[in-house]
Parts: structure tokens; C-alpha cells; sequence
């Protein structure tokens, strides 16, 4: 599994206070571009107060080249 | 109470219990008091083990995978809930963090909402000064679900969150971290 607090940290640096949500049920402790696919980005809430996400990221800051350069950094 | 009774005919060879024997045996002699047999109260159990992790980075609610169902056999029934888990955050230096949990429940794939705790999350967190702070949590969420109403398939789920104006990474589970959902069917 990878390190979650240190895919947060990096995803920090990218673009603060952006929110997504990840299950990770590898065994792999690096950060692979499967897992980096599977991460939910927060789009908005639906009535019951469920995040709505999408896999494909909507942030210009973040492509999975820039996230795992800085987490392969920290 | 009434006595337990062996008829003379019973003295010797078998003892037929069907009609031969009436009455109640006592507790002190190993017997139950009772004249009549009251069946149990806990009609089925469903339990899942879980050893996957989970970020919940978002100050609404995002589901974890720690989920199981189970299939009431009367609407009237209760169930018991019990979700073990661990629970870890990361707080930034000179920030705080909190996070929230809650189980969602769904009747019949009809759609997660919140169940337990109605409106509000089981919080907890830390907010320091200056540093930066990892702390885990191993919370056991138990409750009674008497209001599903329904035989068919009921799913519990761990939905997890971060508290507005918080910063910070909240997650559950981790690397050889194991957690377990337990349900058990109670007979009103």
C-alpha cells in the first residue's frame, strides 16, 4: 500500500485544499498510474450529502507526471 | 413451577421423553425452569474482514470499502451494527484537522444516506500550534438498527470525511491493518 499522507502532501504542493477521496487495495508501496486513475476528484455534493467525483481530473495543476515526481520527491 | 415427573413405567429400561417425562426440570438439577421451549433471539449473522486503505480528503462524505449486507428475514427484526476500524490524519503544520465518520445505509440499492449518527459525524481530530502531527484512531461504531422496516437486502457502509475549514489528510485502514464489519439479526 502506498503512503497516503505523503500522496495528500503532494497533491498539496500541486494545488492546496484540493479534494479527492482513493481506495487503495495494492500491495504496491509506490504510487503507480493505476492507483493515480482510481483517485475521485471532488466535483460537488448530492442531496445526501455524498461528494459527487470523477476519475478524470478537472485541475489543470495536477497530470500524474507533475503528482508523482512530488511524491516521489518527499 | 411445576416438578418434573418420571412415571414408574420409565424406571427401568429407556426413558421415553416424549411421554414419559412432563412437567419442568429444575435449574439446580441442570434443567431450564421452563415448561415450554423458547427459541433464540439471534436468527443470523453476516460478518466481512477488510485490509484495504482509504483517503477521504473532502469535506462531504466519500465512501470507503468497508461494506457489508445483510438480508433481514422479518421487517420487524433489529440489527446490530458493529464496524471496527482504524482511523489516521495528518495535520499540516499550524493547522487543524477533523475528521468525520459515519455509516450510510441503503435498503434494496435504493441509495446510500445517513444513518448513524442521524446528522452528525463521529468527529475527532487535532489542531496544533506549530509541527506537524500524525494520530490514529481505532473506533468500534456499534448500534441498533430498528427502523429498516424491510426484508429485503440492507447495506452498511463507512462513509468518511473532513471537517470544513479543516486542513489536513484524513484516511482509514492502512498497510497490515485490519478491519471487520459484523451484522447480527435480532428476533423483535
Amino acid at each position: 500500500m502506498i503512503d497516503l499522507t505523503k500522496l495528500y502532501k503532494a497533491l498539496e504542493i500541486l494545488k492546496p485544499n484540493v479534494q479527492w477521496t482513493l481506495t487503495d487495495n495494492t500491495d504496491s508501496t509506490s504510487l503507480t498510474e493505476d492507483l493515480y486513475n482510481n483517485i475521485g476528484w471532488v466535483t460537488g455534493e448530492d442531496s445526501n450529502g455524498i461528494a459527487i467525483t470523477t476519475n478524470t481530473c478537472p485541475h489543470s495543476e495536477i497530470t500524474w507526471t507533475l503528482c508523482k515526481a512530488e511524491y516521489d520527491k518527499l | 413451577m411445576a416438578l418434573t415427573t418420571v412415571k414408574t413405567s420409565a424406571l427401568s429400561g429407556n426413558i421415553n421423553l416424549t411421554s414419559q417425562v412432563t412437567g419442568a426440570l429444575p435449574t439446580a438439577n441442570g434443567g431450564t425452569g421452563a415448561t415450554s421451549f423458547a427459541p433464540g433471539k439471534l436468527l443470523q449473522t453476516q460478518s466481512a474482514l477488510f485490509t484495504s486503505q482509504s483517503a477521504h480528503n473532502s469535506e462531504t462524505y466519500t465512501a470507503s470499502n468497508y461494506t457489508d449486507q445483510i438480508t433481514p428475514s422479518a421487517t420487524n427484526s433489529k440489527i446490530f451494527v458493529c464496524f471496527n476500524l482504524r482511523s489516521h490524519i495528518y495535520q499540516a503544520s499550524g493547522s487543524e484537522v477533523r475528521s468525520q465518520l459515519a455509516i450510510y445505509r441503503q435498503i434494496n440499492g435504493g441509495g446510500f444516506s445517513e444513518f448513524y449518527p442521524a446528522n452528525a459525524g463521529i468527529s475527532w481530530g487535532v489542531g496544533v500550534s506549530s509541527g506537524e502531527r500524525t494520530m490514529y484512531y481505532t473506533p468500534q461504531i456499534t448500534f441498533m438498527d430498528t427502523t429498516h422496516n424491510t426484508t429485503n437486502a440492507i447495506d452498511y457502509t463507512l462513509y468518511a470525511r473532513r471537517n470544513t475549514s479543516s486542513t489536513g489528510s484524513v484516511n482509514v485502514g492502512g498497510s497490515s491493518v485490519q478491519a471487520q464489519v459484523i451484522l447480527m439479526e435480532i428476533s423483535a
